[in-house]
């Protein structure tokens, strides 16, 4: 019998020997993902304890109450950050007694309620037309049907519980990454078109085919809003220039910014059928306007910016467009006429070395990789995957500080004040002879209508002309009109221009944007305002000659206005000029012009001496005299060419080419072989439990380096080069898993109840069923927070947003996107608020500080010049030091210095051939030692271990390596990060005590961040979750059995009788 | 002196296991040296293991045709095919956990992402890393299968 079932024995003995297998594995693989696995289960691994009476609490006592508050916010934030731009004619607030007509797929369906992963999307959302209807509005009943018809076809989809719905007749929402965009405006002669609705979509609308003529014959009872959306996204970038499809999907003369034909029509038809007609814009990329604009061939009566919506934004806008609430939003950023004209389009989207193949390394080349051969990266790649240095594009900025208004102001300046200066030149005029401003700028930064007639006057300056010194100014507003209301007043300053800065090629703006205040002003009255800015903030960087920050002497007038074009005036008319301005400028002196102070500002807050330290972003350390910056003095002498296609920039010219390529190559730190490391397996010391008060506030106190000395050299090494989606527990040290989150607009996807604890026992805990435990809390919109020009706004956001990191349980976010905006055209620009460095410093600053005060590590994303998401991965930024420190960085500078931020996400890009997570000079000298930062830093997502290595990101001072979850803060092994960079190793690296030191330094700033936040609040106990149960319940029975079944097996074999 | 006899069903199956693991080893050498998103990232462990079991699977079906009736050949027979398929398994795995975080790069990236994540050479490398797990899974079920098949006969 034994013999008979031989082969059942054998069959069952390798079945079960098989899951054994294969639970053994199982349960590691598991084990690496369990965040993931939990997420997939919806169990816990790690259960928080909250203690009574910890550092950080909510201000809420309810989920309700913190809903409320998050939806107020929002509501508030449409309110103040919608701009009017244009009103004639009366044309806003709405007259309540006519009906609304929208035109426009947007106008129905607004960006980006119908994509993207970024907004909350909570079931009682507003879109306009609800919010108008809310509101008392009555919207035209054949406009309703007509887009019932035009947007009755869609495809929906689901992903990670965001739901994105893609309109076959409506704008598309992801421009691509340099591909020609469509602009899918149905225009109004296919209104009748019975084919743009399917059979499966619902019956056609029966629309008249003189419906315009209908309307036409009523139009005085009738107002037209149309809105024309601009999608955008990460991974996008709209592609300049000609090339745009239409509806029809004909290639066009059009670039994707301009309003196309069929919107222009769409337009139109909006003309001959409403007595009123008010565009507005919802997007977060600035559009070519003119034709709608005054004197445009389609002029409208009213424009507003609406920005990128999110769930109740559209509430607030509608309390402005109905007259509610008084208009007090002004734009982020310049509207030119093209955007083409702004010299920073001279050099966009980038291209390869004329001799990449140089950077590419044949089999042995690279000691790391002694058996593989790896390429530089070609053009066009995402640098996701493959064995490629990402190092083959590069980008040269040689608009240098002049973006923006920057350029714009500036140049409009100078063509009225410094006539030697070439300003007419027809170089980057785009209307054909001369320069004119009155032809290149629509709508200049901060311009934005109020409601309610007011002006704005500075009344006193006064200026700590020292390190940690702050300007303070102080504005009267006065309320000249005859209903209270609120009112936005913005300070700009104009420093002095001199000699020496010519000389020495230290740029400066004619106008600067230095900070804003909204104060509330009773009709007819008058309030003071009291706008302060760091003095620092007044110097400018000379990377030449003093190689540091430098004050010039001479005369900077400071002047409150409602906008950069209106400042600028202000001072030309203080100057003598005529210009058509009488707004105050009140004038503070630092002394004589030829007599710079080059020693003041020389050192940062912390005391440490400001030098370059990236002389290597600059084209010219590799190849002298190949790059000509923008400088103000020869607009047209220095007016750039294109460094992509004007000149040749081969590697091999260069006296430096091997320095040159092992950046390229991303060999910015080498591991010794000869330092050899004392301690490699952690000396027992203190616990993260043990922190206290001493070691919160001081990170020089000793304990810090008892804890992490206690770190393993395998766990040390091993956490930088893994993080991104978490940070584990280490050994020795009893710290707590940290999970963090995204994104700009707050936590993505996550409900109130999304972390609870147990009822009763959490006193966070919120019911899953009710509204408010169902809430979504990423409702902020990063657009509307630029043009509400309030930093106190976005202290409130930073304030929900801990507050909502309380309640979900949620410590760490990347929820602050404070890149510049170089172009209009990069697509990620909705995640950033504003083209101005300073207005991104100020509102930054405040988010950082809201978020701080409930202890929720809040890490602004991407430092530094992520400016265009081509190429993004890997893209050679050339710059010089100037632009360096005073455009992309000082919009992150606020955050860190006045904000104290305690993360930090690095761009993919790199900082002239340097991966900008390997720049020392970046991240150390700057960030850490000027700035004093003490905190975390992260990379973007390691998507190509040949282009991020860990020796390198530690150097730098990068605390995480972002990947995709997995608890195996370890180098070597079960899930360690040798098996990636295969060259490191336990072994390897104890023979770099520098690289080591530097591993547990990085440890040390990263536990800081987490000891000064509500992660200290709690600790987390493991609990083994059901599935761990359930595979060590397999694998336990599955040996027990393949056991039996081979004993069995065996002994038939052996002892029973034949098999057949 | 009595000799083995063949069973031609499992030693068919034995070799559809052992063609099935050969076709599997050889995605997995190409996933890891192809263009795309997991050049670079084999680990000579599972070629090590797939190349045992290809080694355990032929051992095994050459020693049917040994003339032997030693109950020990029997047994090394059976247990060379058991040992190939536990390491088929534990190749699959380690297959998949070596690719499951690229995987989810390329198919579960935020929605924006995709387009520059999802590149021809990236797609491609994807799906013949499932090809892999499939194949790997296939020859791993067949072996089995194929561990309930005799593969010889002992004749009186």
């Amino acid at each position: 019998m034994l013999k008979k079932l031989l082969p059942l024995w054998r069959g069952l003995a390798v079945v079960f020997l098989s899951l054994l297998v294969a639970g053994v594995m199982l349960l590691d693989i598991a084990t690496q993902w369990r965040s993931t696995v939990d997420g997939f289960f919806g169990t816990q691994s790690y259960v928080i304890d909250t203690e009574s009476g910890s550092r950080f609490q909510s201000h809420y006592d309810s989920a309700t109450e913190m809903m409320e508050a998050a939806k107020n916010f929002a509501i508030k934030q449409g309110r103040e950050g919608f701009v009017v731009m244009k009103n004639d004619n009366n044309a806003l607030p709405l007259d309540k007694s006519k009906s609304i007509a929208l035109f426009g797929a947007a106008a129905w369906k607004p960006y980006m309620q119908s994509a993207g992963d970024l907004k909350a999307g909570n079931a009682d959302r507003k879109n306009l037309d609800e919010a108008l209807v809310d509101a008392g509005f009555t919207l035209d009943q054949q406009m309703k049907d007509i887009y019932d018809n035009i947007l009755a076809d869609y495809t929906e989809s689901s992903r990670f519980g965001n739901t994105t719905i893609t309109y076959d007749n409506g704008y598309v929402t992801s421009p691509g990454d340099l591909a020609n965009y469509q602009v899918r405006e149905v225009p109004p002669d296919r209104y009748t078109d019975t084919s743009l609705r399917s059979a499966d979509a619902g019956p056609w609308i029966d629309i008249p085919s003189d419906w315009r003529e209908q309307m036409a014959q009523t139009k005085e009872d009738r107002i037209g809003i149309v809105v024309f959306a601009r999608g955008a996204g990460e991974s996008n970038t709209y592609k300049p220039g000609a090339g745009t499809t239409n509806f029809a999907g004909e290639t066009t003369d059009k670039d994707p910014l301009a309003l196309s034909d069929d919107e222009l029509a769409v337009v139109d038809a909006a003309k001959d059928t409403c007595d009123t007609v008010i565009v507005l814009l919802n997007t977060g990329n600035a559009m070519e306007i003119g034709d709608i604009a005054e004197g445009g061939a389609h002029e409208v009566d009213a424009i507003g910016y609406m920005g990128v919506i999110n769930d109740y934004q559209c509430i607030g806008i509608v309390q402005v467009l109905s007259g509610e609430y008084n208009a007090t939003g002004a734009l982020p950023d310049t509207y030119a006429y093209k955007n083409m004209s702004a010299p920073a389009m001279m050099n966009f989207g980038g291209d390869e070395y004329v001799n990449i193949s140089e950077v590419d390394a044949e089999v042995g080349e690279d000691p790391r990789w002694p058996n593989e051969a790896i390429y530089s990266g070609a053009s066009g790649t995402s640098g996701f995957g493959g064995s490629s240095y990402s190092g083959s594009n590069y980008i040269v900025e040689a608009e240098g500080i002049y973006t923006g208004y920057n350029y714009y102001e500036t140049r409009y300046y100078d063509s009225i004040a410094n006539s030697s200066f070439n300003a007419d030149s027809a170089k980057g005029s785009t209307q054909g002879g001369g320069w004119d401003y009155d032809k290149e700028v629509s709508y200049t930064f901060g311009h934005g209508l109020s409601y309610i007639p007011y002006t704005q006057r500075i009344t006193a300056i006064s200026v700590e002309d020292k390190v940690g010194g702050y300007i303070t100014a102080t504005v009267e507003v006065t309320n000249e009109g005859e209903q209270d209301g609120l009112f936005l007043a913005q300070l700009y300053v104009q420093q002095p221009y001199t000699e020496y800065d010519q000389d020495n090629l230290v740029e400066k703006s004619a106008i600067m944007f230095l900070n804003s205040a909204k104060v509330e002003v009773a009709a007819g009255a008058s309030e003071e305002v009291t706008i302060s800015i760091p003095t620092k903030y007044l110097a400018s960087y000379d990377y030449k000659s003093a190689k540091t920050y430098i004050l010039d002497g001479g005369d900077y007038y400071f002047t409150a206005a409602a906008g950069a074009h209106e400042a600028v005036n202000n001072v030309l008319a203080e100057q003598g000029y005529e210009v058509d301005a009488d707004g105050a400028v009140v004038t503070w002196n630092n002394g004589d012009e030829s007599d710079p102070d080059l020693t003041t500002f020389s050192v940062s807050d912390t005391n440490t001496k400001i030098t370059n330290v990236a002389d290597n972003a600059d084209l010219n350390y590799y190849l002298p005299g190949t790059v000509t910056y923008l400088s103000r003095q020869d607009w047209d002498g220095t007016y750039p060419i294109n460094y992509n296609t004007d000149v040749e920039i081969s590697i091999s010219d260069s006296s430096k080419k091997d320095e040159w390529l092992a950046e390229l190559r991303n060999q910015q730190h080498t591991v010794a072989t000869n330092d050899p490391v004392d301690n490699v397996d952690g000396i027992a010391g203190p616990t993260f439990q043990d922190i206290g008060y001493e070691q919160q506030i001081n990170l020089e106190d000793p304990f810090w380096d008892e804890l992490v000395a206690a770190i393993t050299v395998d766990n040390a090494v091993g956490a930088v080069a893994h993080g991104g989606s978490r940070s584990d527990t280490l050994d020795n040290i009893n710290n707590p898993a940290v999970i963090q989150n995204d994104g700009p607009n707050g936590f993505n996807r996550t409900p109130l109840s999304s972390n609870n604890g147990e009822e009763g026992e959490d006193p966070y805990y919120v019911d899953p069923e009710s509204e408010a435990g169902q809430f979504k809390v990423a409702i902020n919109s990063q657009t509307l927070l630029g043009s509400s020009f309030n930093p106190d706004l976005a202290l409130a956001w930073g304030r929900i947003l801990g507050n909502s990191g309380l309640w979900t349980g949620k410590y760490q976010i990347w929820g602050g996107g404070l890149n510049y905006h170089r172009s209009p055209y990069n697509g990620r620009n909705t995640e950033y608020l504003s083209e101005d460095p300073m207005l991104t410093n100020v509102l930054g600053a405040a988010l950082i500080q809201g978020s701080n005060e409930f202890g929720i590590i809040n890490g602004p994303k991407h430092i530094g010049f992520n400016d265009q998401e081509y190429d993004r991965s890997g893209i050679c930024v050339y710059m010089d030091e100037q632009k360096l420190r005073q455009t992309d960085l000082r919009g992150f500078q606020g955050a860190v210095e006045e904000g104290e931020a305690l993360g930090l996400m690095v761009a993919f890009n790199r900082i002239g051939a340097i991966n900008a997570s390997h720049h020392v000079g970046v991240f150390i000298n700057i960030v850490r030692e000027e700035w004093g930062f003490q905190g975390l830093i992260s990379t973007d997502m390691m998507n190509n271990k040949y282009y991020f290595n860990p020796e390198s990101c530690i150097m730098a001072g990068i605390t995480q390596m972002a990947d995709f979850a997995g608890d195996n803060s370890t180098l070597g092994g079960a899930g360690g990060q040798d098996a990636t960079w295969t060259y490191l190793s336990v072994e390897s690296v104890s023979q770099d005590a520098e690289l080591v030191e530097m591993a547990r330094q990085c440890m040390k700033w990263q536990l800081y961040a987490f000891a000064n936040s509500a992660v200290l609040n709690i600790s987390t106990t493991f609990v083994m979750p059901g599935w761990e149960k359930a595979i060590i319940a397999g694998i336990s029975v599955a040996s027990v059995l393949s056991a039996a079944a081979i004993v069995l097996w065996v002994i038939a074999e052996f002892k029973g009788k034949k098999e057949d | 002196m009595a000799e083995t006899k063949k069973k031609l069903s499992g030693i068919v199956a034995t070799a559809v296991v052992t063609v099935l693991a050969i076709v599997s080893c050889i995605l997995y050498c190409v996933n890891g040296t192809a263009e795309g998103y997991f050049k670079g990232t084999n680990e000579g462990v599972v070629v090590a293991m797939s190349v045992i079991a290809i080694v355990c699977l032929l051992g095994s079906i050459a020693l049917t045709y040994t003339k032997t009736d030693s109950k020990f050949v029997v047994l090394l027979i059976d247990a060379l095919r058991i040992a190939a398929t536990a390491l088929l398994i534990a190749c699959l795995l380690m297959f998949i956990s070596t690719r499951v975080q690229g995987l989810g790069y390329i198919f579960f990236s935020d929605e924006n992402v995709l387009d520059e994540v999802q590149t021809p050479a990236n797609m491609s490398s994807a799906y013949t890393a499932i090809t892999g797990f499939v194949f790997y899974g296939l020859a791993w079920i067949a072996g089995i299968v194929a561990c309930f098949m005799g593969m010889v006969k002992k004749e009186d």
